[in-house]
């Protein structure tokens, strides 16, 4: 991570040393201002330990696992399809073909063949078949009533597709400091007189926090949300990508990178990272956070591929996006709702509680 | 339709419908009115007081029922003597409207008027109405008593017969000029029945009147409406989108590791307040009540 060929003596040429970012690998500016490295694609910020101690643990680590044999292989057996309406890539392998984009319904066409770099070092196949998938759907729409009637047609139900979303995990290494003061109140009475007393705290927390595959999908058109809604994935399941996996199912081609994801990486760290500060301080009955921060000194990234039983339903102009955790089974979407069918239940509802009331409180008034 | 066409429409079809909903009776609508039976000779004053002659008597009689007569009432003034000097207020008022109705009949148009000569220390007078005389008058009863202070003595003084004479002549003129179709209903709270006139009917029946049911019935679609909206917003939030996964699954709990962790106490304060005691409040004392027949509305006075 460091170039080696630049000198480094007693810190006076700083400025002239190129540095890697320990979190998205893009080269780091010293700030002459803060004395630290920061990063101007993920705007992260370093002291130069931090940055060594990140190289030291980096070259200690596997190096890239993909090999170019396996790279070469992938590469000649995916076919890639672009959708020219919504511009979505597709990826299926070459035994099948993909005739609809899984996103907008309409003809894709084959437009070449899957770059190397796309291949996943890991995939967890999926577990959730596509009949369980559909009556997990099913049963979440039962619940709805007001949503469209088209929506729970058997021609809705078929868009579900079996997909391979990319995602980009992380683990990141965060240091939290957190600087707070605490009030603890008790009162008691003794005669006509009430007593409260008031006792401040210094309250201090200084961690470092690990965090292991924080996933986020590479894949702009399916909303952020939606992806982390089905999350848990039990990586406990994941294997060495190979393309048997993809048989039968569509996969997605990434087009964010880590540097692009980094971002949502770093609130939920720093979101975590928090809640593991907060939740060790207890028994008070009010605290002020002075100062707190979150900073992350290194990332290790993988890409890989997670199972997502996936839908689009069009509805007014707006695209409600569904997904079920292939894995796991957990689905999450917004149900579309249909106005005019909840404005007629409501209206009805509310001129029969009318005429009631006038009935029965007429009769009591 | 653009919106405010639509929302013109909508609020048309809510009037139309409270108005409809509003149509439907709510109780008996039998109609107890008896109206009145053109006997003006029935009206008359009755001097328990004895406090006129024959001539005066006769000459305030032809009054009354002049009155009677245009108003097409019937017109009672009953003038008490020390024989009721002993009665309570709600006594009078029960003996005023129990006289109104063994005289006349239940639910009859007419208006009995208790002058209160018994030369009592509290002089109480009241004015007892019934029929569409409650309807005609009961906005307007503490008016007339007003006007009639100035003819009549306060309590304790000196009751001077032709000081009564033109208190009564005053009386039937304000019948005259108080008269009023205006108000809507009278309520008799006691029977539970409703005075009013509908499509110049006069009406004494268990049923609200129209504009009352329609009152009702505007409330009525108020909460309806809102507890609509509520319903509403209730089935909504149902329609949104569920909250993320909690990051918080992703930390590796047995490599984190606090380096810091201490809560120093830095501060005490203690604060004292003195207790304030408070004591509860008086007890309430409602009244006794009287029974009488028909439908009455009416009120009383203290000279
Ligand atoms: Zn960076
Ligand atoms: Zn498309």
């Amino acid at each position: 991570m460091i170039r080696r060929e630049l000198r480094h003596k007693g810190g006076t040429k700083l400025e002239s040393i190129e540095y890697k970012c320990p979190n998205c690998n893009a080269d780091l500016k010293f700030n002459p201002d803060t004395q630290k490295l920061d990063c101007e694609f993920c705007m992260s910020s370093f002291t130069i330990d931090e940055v060594k101690n990140a190289c030291a643990e980096a070259e200690n680590s596997i190096p890239d696992e993909v090999l170019e044999e396996e790279r070469q292989e992938f590469e000649e057996h995916t076919n890639l399809y672009h959708c020219k309406s919504c511009g979505a890539e597709i990826m299926a392998d070459d035994q099948q073909t993909a005739l609809f984009c899984y996103y907008c319904h309409n003809p894709v066409i084959l437009s070449g063949k899957m770059g190397g770099k796309y291949r996943p070092s890991k995939v967890i196949g999926f577990k959730l078949n596509r009949d369980k998938a559909v009556k997990l759907f099913k049963s979440w729409v039962a619940k709805r009533r007001f949503v469209p009637d088209d929506f729970k047609s058997e021609q809705q139900v078929e868009k579900i597709t079996g997909l391979y979303v990319p995602f980009w995990v992380a683990d990141c290494k965060i240091k939290a400091n957190y600087h707070a003061t605490g009030k603890k109140i008790r009162s008691w009475s003794t005669g006509n007189y009430r007593y409260t007393e008031t006792k401040e705290f210094r309250v201090d927390r200084c961690a470092d926090v690990v965090m292991q595959g924080i996933p986020a999908d590479g894949e702009t058109k399916i909303d952020d949300l939606l992806m982390e809604s089905i999350e848990p994935y039990d990586y406990k399941e994941l294997q060495p990508f190979s393309m048997s996996y993809l048989s039968g199912f569509f996969a997605d081609k990434y087009d964010v990178d880590e540097a692009g994801v980094f971002p949502r990486i770093r609130d939920r760290a720093t979101a975590a990272s928090r809640k593991v500060i907060t939740d060790s301080v207890t028994g008070y009955n009010s605290v002020v956070v002075m100062s707190e921060h979150y900073d992350i000194l290194k990332t290790d990234w993988s890409y890989i591929m997670l199972p997502v039983w996936f839908m689009t339903y069009r509805y007014n102009d707006q695209i409600y996006e569904f997904a079920i955790n292939g894995q796991t089974g957990k689905l999450a979407g917004t149900p579309p709702l249909n106005k005019k069918k909840l404005f007629r239940f409501c209206t009805i509802l509310g001129a029969g509680l009318s005429v009631a009331f006038y009935l029965l409180g007429g009769a009591m008034l | 339709m653009n919106k405010f066409g639509k929302f013109l429409a909508f609020m048309a079809l809510l009037t139309v419908f409270i108005l409809g909903v509003a149509y439907i009776p709510i109780g008996s609508t039998k109609n107890l009115a008896e109206g009145w039976d053109g006997d003006t000779s029935a009206s008359c004053l009755v001097d328990d007081a004895d406090l006129f002659g024959k001539k005066d008597e006769k000459q305030l009689n032809s009054v009354i029922r002049e009155t009677a007569d245009e108003l097409e009432l019937n017109i009672l003034i009953y003038v008490a003597g020390s024989d009721d000097a002993h009665l309570s207020d709600e006594a009078t008022e029960a003996k005023a409207h129990n006289m109104y109705d063994e005289t006349y009949g239940e639910y009859t148009d007419g208006v009995l008027y208790y002058m209160d000569m018994s030369g009592g220390y509290s002089a109480y007078d009241f004015i007892s109405t019934s029929g569409k005389a409650t309807v005609m008058y009961q906005k307007d009863i503490e008016n007339i008593f007003t006007y009639l202070d100035g003819y009549l003595p306060a309590s304790g003084e000196q009751i001077v017969p032709e000081e009564i004479y033109s208190a009564i002549e005053a009386f039937c003129r304000q019948l005259e000029t108080k008269k009023s179709r205006n108000q809507l209903y009278f309520h008799d709270t006691y029977h539970g029945l409703y005075n009013y006139f509908e499509r110049g009917e006069f009406r004494v029946t268990r049923s609200k009147p129209f504009p009352l049911r329609a009152l009702i019935m505007l409330v009525c679609t108020a909460i309806g409406a809102l507890i609509a909206l509520i319903v509403h917003a209730c089935i909504k939030r149902h329609y949104k989108f569920k909250t993320a996964a909690n990051p918080s699954v992703y930390v590796a709990r047995e490599k984190t590791a606090f380096t810091e962790r201490s809560d120093v106490q830095t501060r005490t304060h203690v604060s004292k307040v003195r207790i304030e005691s408070s004591s509860g409040g008086g007890g309430s004392r409602g009244g006794g009540g009287h029974s009488f027949g028909g439908s009455h509305g009416g009120g009383g006075h203290h000279r």
